[in-house]
């Protein structure tokens, strides 16, 4: 996974919060997790990536990060699931433009979502993933790229 | 071609006998038409001759009656031109039917127009002719006197004729009863002739239809069964073949048979009909679906030959996708030209395969082998360190690198509050890598010095920069995580090799081998980490990247009792000591020797225990630090103001030598030129409670002094009760 591959990923996730809110995501300082860390919010979008990378993508945000979302869209009902639409909406965009972006190394998922924290999500063993803080508004949320070759 | 000589062969043939049945079929009917209308014309005329052969005896009746009529007018005084008129008019009639029956000719028919009667060559009717001449000529010659003759003569004549009539009346009534009866029978024979005829000539007629009926059912058959033989198998073909194929027209729409595994491929049926454009557009990227509508536009024209344009293929190699984007594969279309039998370009078949199997591995293989190319490499470029001492390393470098990574994920985690905060996560990194790469440059590791400088290239490039943003920072993440994967990589090369060794030289269980299966204890086991030998290739190699020469002498280290990460430390910051001497402190040869110094340079790494702790000294009798060459650097970085600078004194300005980011060399090297360096050293020796002074007379020396306090690291060793 090399940065342009990565860069796909967090305009992805950036654009969308610009291109619903007229307001830009902030990424914020990048760094990287082992298998065994845990980085998830209330809400996460996740997509699965096979062929020659394996892994996944996930986007995971607070609560209150998709309430806020749901008002900006003019939204009042924030049911979970309401929330989990949202979250639903970002992997969709992420897995979108993944497929028309990256090469054939990367066969995309179908997106799905969780409501809640699992205690672990599933990382990539032999390497580390990237954790990509991104803040929108007052609310911190994550693009974790976990893939190994 | 065989095959298709055959085909041609068998329709002909198959031709050749429809035309015959047919042709046949034909005179069949025309020669039943033409009897039909010979015959038909036959009966007509016999029909005339029968009706004026009735009229014949109903001539002879009228005649005698006529001539009764006349007798009695004659007798009585009465009106005789009637009778005589009428009795004028049908004699001729009756005389000249009789002539045209046995003479043939003209007549009077029925209707008083003239008809062509034919001689009558019947026996029995030729027989009634001649016995009824046989009493009408005297009847006649005996009528002559009465029909043309005077009134005396007419009356002389009447009483013979009359008795004659009476006498004959029914003679010639008789012949022509016979006549009409034999003409009757001609008639009615030829009728049947002609019956039989168009009985005949249908019968034939039927027959051949039958024939053709027969022989057409039976090649039908032949042909349906042909036709299925070869739709069964054409179906088979494409029902198993595994690549798909299709047949595209002039308009590029689909043909209806297609192989199954065209369905297999794209996802879809129903194929027969589509646009191929249309459909290739839904899976390709624009981009390529405008050019493969140009390149089929392209093999449509005749003239093009389409070898020389393969190559222009758009679609020999193309990336799909399919579902919406759920799924992608990779295609390969290939495209033939197919004729009809007058040469013109009539389909172009189209093989679809995909190859995504095939690229993934190609993929895969290339990977792999640049995989085991790095390996290689990094393999060639760690051999010449001890793995005690490259594992020592190793988990140096493993503990800098999360130093980093942890660095990072304490800027990460927190809301952007300041726009300097990216700056400052730059600069708290930056000289844990410096570090870094001062230690595998110790080690001459090639691989970690350059990815370490790359590195730093990447922090000094954004440090320069007006505006950073975090995901500028994505590429420092990426450059970490492939640090991190090295160590890891070159680990788990070193545990291979050394177990390679062991299986090939299996020693004693010595301190030595012990150190190597326990690396734990050698983490914390006073290891040769200032061994002189280390320091003097260091130096050795700085110098002869700068063009000049040096010698360095180590001595005393022995009596420090230094371990585990205060030895780690210390190290260092001998290393960035020993860098800066070489770098900054040793002259080049010519320089030297112009200020009346040997060429080669001294470095003197000296330790020894002191009142409340050590000593240490690292010695260079190079250039010494120049105030001037500092001011300007200072002046260089923007930091001061000239005015500012002109006013420090000599004391002031060498005090700049601890501030980052300020070099006085002229290039940024892998040596030296980030203006990172005695920081570093100072920040390490202040973290192990010491302290740094520096003395140094411009041109002749630079001398650097460590203090260190007492034991340092010693309760690393994890002392257990006994």
């Amino acid at each position: 996974m090399n940065e342009q591959h990565l860069k796909i990923f967090v305009d992805s996730a950036t654009h969308y919060f610009k291109h619903l809110s007229n307001e830009p995501a902030a990424v914020q300082v990048p760094y990287l997790i082992d298998h065994d860390e845990s980085l998830i919010y209330d809400y996460t979008g996740v997509i699965g990536i096979a062929g020659l990378y394996k892994g996944n993508v996930y986007f995971s945000a607070p609560e209150g990060m998709m309430r806020y979302l749901l008002t900006t869209q003019g939204e009042n009902k924030h049911t979970p699931e309401h929330c989990l639409d949202v979250v639903g909406e970002i992997a969709n965009t992420l897995a979108g433009n993944a497929r028309r972006e990256l090469g054939s190394e990367f066969l995309i998922s179908v997106p799905f979502k969780i409501a809640g924290k699992p205690d672990m999500m599933l990382l990539a063993k032999k390497s580390r993933s990237y954790a990509i803080p991104i803040q929108w508004r007052f609310y911190m949320a994550v693009l974790v790229v976990s893939v190994e070759e | 071609m065989k095959t298709s000589t055959a085909h041609a062969r068998s329709g002909l043939s198959k031709y050749r006998t429809i035309v015959v049945s047919i042709a046949l079929f034909i005179v069949f009917d025309l020669g039943v038409l033409v009897m039909n209308f010979y015959i038909s014309s036959q009966i007509t005329k016999d029909a005339i001759g029968v009706n004026l052969a009735g009229r014949q005896r109903m001539l002879s009746q009228r005649t005698a009656k006529t001539l009764l009529q006349l007798q009695n007018a004659t007798q009585n005084s009465g009106d005789v031109e009637k009778p005589l008129e009428e009795l004028r008019k049908t004699f001729n009639l009756f005389d000249g039917t009789l002539r045209s029956f046995n003479e043939g000719g003209q007549a009077v028919g029925g209707d008083g127009k003239p008809v062509i009667l034919e001689r009558v060559d019947d026996p029995a009717g030729r027989a009634a002719i001649e016995k009824a001449f046989a009493v009408w000529t005297p009847y006649r010659e005996k009528l002559q006197p009465v029909l043309t003759g005077d009134v005396p003569a007419r009356v002389a004549a009447l009483p013979d004729v009359v008795s004659y009539a009476l006498a004959n009346n029914v003679q010639i009534l008789d012949q022509m009863n016979f006549l009409t009866t034999a003409l009757e029978h001609m008639a009615s024979a030829k009728a049947d002739r002609l019956r039989l005829i168009q009985v005949g000539g249908i019968t034939l007629a039927l027959m051949n239809f039958f024939v053709i009926l027969f022989h057409f059912i039976r090649q039908l058959r032949e042909s349906d069964a042909m036709a299925e033989a070869a739709r069964r198998e054409t179906q088979d073909i494409l029902e198993s073949v595994s690549e798909g194929l299709m047949l595209l027209d002039r308009d590029l729409k689909i043909g209806d048979q297609y192989s199954r595994s065209l369905e297999t491929i794209f996802n879809r049926q129903n194929f027969g009909g589509c646009s191929f454009p249309e459909m290739l557009r839904e899976v390709v990227p624009e981009k390529i679906y405008k050019e493969a509508s140009d390149y089929l536009d392209i093999l449509f024209k005749e003239h093009v030959n389409i070898k020389l344009v393969a190559s222009l293929n758009p679609l020999g190699k193309v990336h799909a996708y399919f579902d919406y984007g759920q799924q992608s594969k990779y295609l390969a279309f290939q495209f033939s030209r197919v004729h009809n039998k007058d040469r013109k370009l009539f389909h172009l078949l189209v093989t679809v395969k995909d190859i995504t199997a095939q690229v993934m591995l190609e993929n895969e293989l290339e990977q792999s082998q640049k995989q085991a190319e790095e390996k290689v490499n990094m393999m060639l470029g760690i051999l010449h360190v001890e793995p005690p001492v490259l594992r020592e390393f190793l988990d140096r470098a493993d503990r800098s690198l999360r130093e980093v990574n942890d660095t990072l994920k304490r800027y990460g985690s927190k809301r952007r509050a300041r726009d300097d905060q990216y700056g400052q996560v730059l600069q708290d990194i930056f000289p844990i890598v410096h570090t870094l790469k001062g230690e595998a440059a110790l080690l001459e590791l090639a691989l970690f010095v350059d990815k370490a400088h790359a590195f730093e290239d990447t922090i000094s490039e954004l440090r320069g920069r007006a505006n950073v943003s975090g995901d500028d920072l994505l590429s420092l993440t990426v450059k970490l995580d492939k640090l991190m994967s090295d160590v890891q990589a070159v680990r788990e090369m070193v545990e291979r090799i050394t177990s390679l060794k062991e299986t090939f030289d299996p020693a004693p269980a010595t301190t030595e081998a012990a150190s190597v299966k326990l690396p734990k204890v050698a983490s914390v086991a006073p290891a040769p980490l200032l061994a002189s030998d280390e320091f003097q290739r260091l130096a050795q190699k700085l110098a002869d990247d700068q063009g000049k020469q040096v010698s360095l002498a180590a001595h005393g280290f022995e009596t420090l009792a230094l371990v585990g990460e205060a030895a780690a430390t210390l190290r260092d910051a001998l290393v960035q000591l020993v860098r800066n001497a070489v770098v900054h402190g040793i002259e080049v040869p010519q320089e030297r020797t112009r200020a009346g110094k040997a060429a080669a340079g001294t470095v003197r790494l000296h330790a020894k225990a002191a009142a409340d702790g050590y000593e240490i000294i690292c010695h260079d009798d190079g250039r010494g630090l120049d105030a001037e060459r500092l001011r300007a650097a200072a002046l260089k970085s923007g930091r001061w103001s000239a005015e500012e600078l002109s006013g420090w004194d000599e004391h002031r300005l060498r005090g700049l030598v601890f501030e980052s980011g300020l070099s006085t060399a002229e290039a940024v090297t892998t040596a030296a030129g980030r203006g990172v360096g005695m920081d570093v050293v100072k920040r390490k020796v202040e973290a192990l409670g010491g302290h740094l002074a520096f003395a140094t007379q411009p041109g002749h020396y630079c001398a650097w002094r460590i203090t260190l306090p007492g034991v340092l690291g010693l309760d690393q060793l994890g002392f257990k009760a006994a």
